[in-house]
């Protein structure tokens, strides 16, 4: 006979056990998963920031991997402008004309403290993906910083 | 055929791998990716070398997905 809680939720074992043990592991997993970790009240440091550099260079075709380790910088095409994203924490977004010449500079970022390569990374996807949404937000930076 | 989700913080990023066939790991992965949706922040499909995709919902046959947390402009 079933409980009052399982009559009460509706909850006929057999069928519902597996699954209902299924997402209470899911659900465990994600709280694990999502546990602060003990340097998120320090900036990131050297491992962090190689393990943030890695990621990026994967997400990089081989002319932006190159850009980057040349020029510290790498170039994303979006519908409106070209946008050169330097090495930074913000204010690193430049928009380009056709010339190359910078026509606006935008600082958006991540929130939290990412290591400098996820905020570029972070930067990339947002410019390609929602292009008009990274234009909404960021805000306008002065050139001459 | 092995999947990742990387979710970025201050230690770089923290991955969760499974494999699409073993539907424990494919739950757990999709509970993680709801959680994650859930805090606001933006998951995107990176395959590698590529233009990254937006994702709306979970699929257990995407290779490279990157968790990205919210933004914030200044």
């Amino acid at each position: 006979m079933a409980t009052w809680w399982a009559r009460l939720f509706g909850f006929r074992p057999g069928a519902d056990a597996g699954r209902a043990s299924a997402e209470a592991f899911g659900l465990m997993t994600a709280w694990e998963f999502l546990r602060p970790s003990p340097n998120d009240y320090h900036l990131p440091d050297q491992a962090s920031e190689a393990k943030a550099r890695a990621l990026l260079e994967r997400a990089l075709s081989p002319e932006q991997r190159r850009d980057l380790f040349t020029r510290r910088c790498f170039y994303v095409k979006g519908k409106r402008f070209t946008y050169r994203i330097r090495e930074g924490h913000s204010g690193n977004v430049d928009a380009l004309d056709s010339k190359g010449r910078v026509i606006s500079r935008f600082c958006a970022h991540p929130l939290g403290r990412v290591p400098v390569y996820d905020v570029m990374l972070a930067q990339k996807l947002w410019i390609e993906t929602d292009e008009s949404m990274f234009l909404k937000k960021a805000a306008p930076y002065p050139h001459q910083y | 055929m092995k999947c990742k989700l990387s979710m970025m913080d201050s230690s770089g990023d923290k991955e969760v791998i499974w494999h699409p066939d073993s539907p424990s790991e494919v739950a757990a992965a999709k509970a993680i990716f709801d959680a994650v949706r859930k805090r606001g922040y933006l998951v995107y499909s990176q395959p590698a070398g590529e233009s990254g995709v937006a994702l709306g919902q979970f699929d257990a046959n995407v290779e490279n997905m990157v968790a990205v947390p919210p933004i914030v402009a200044g």
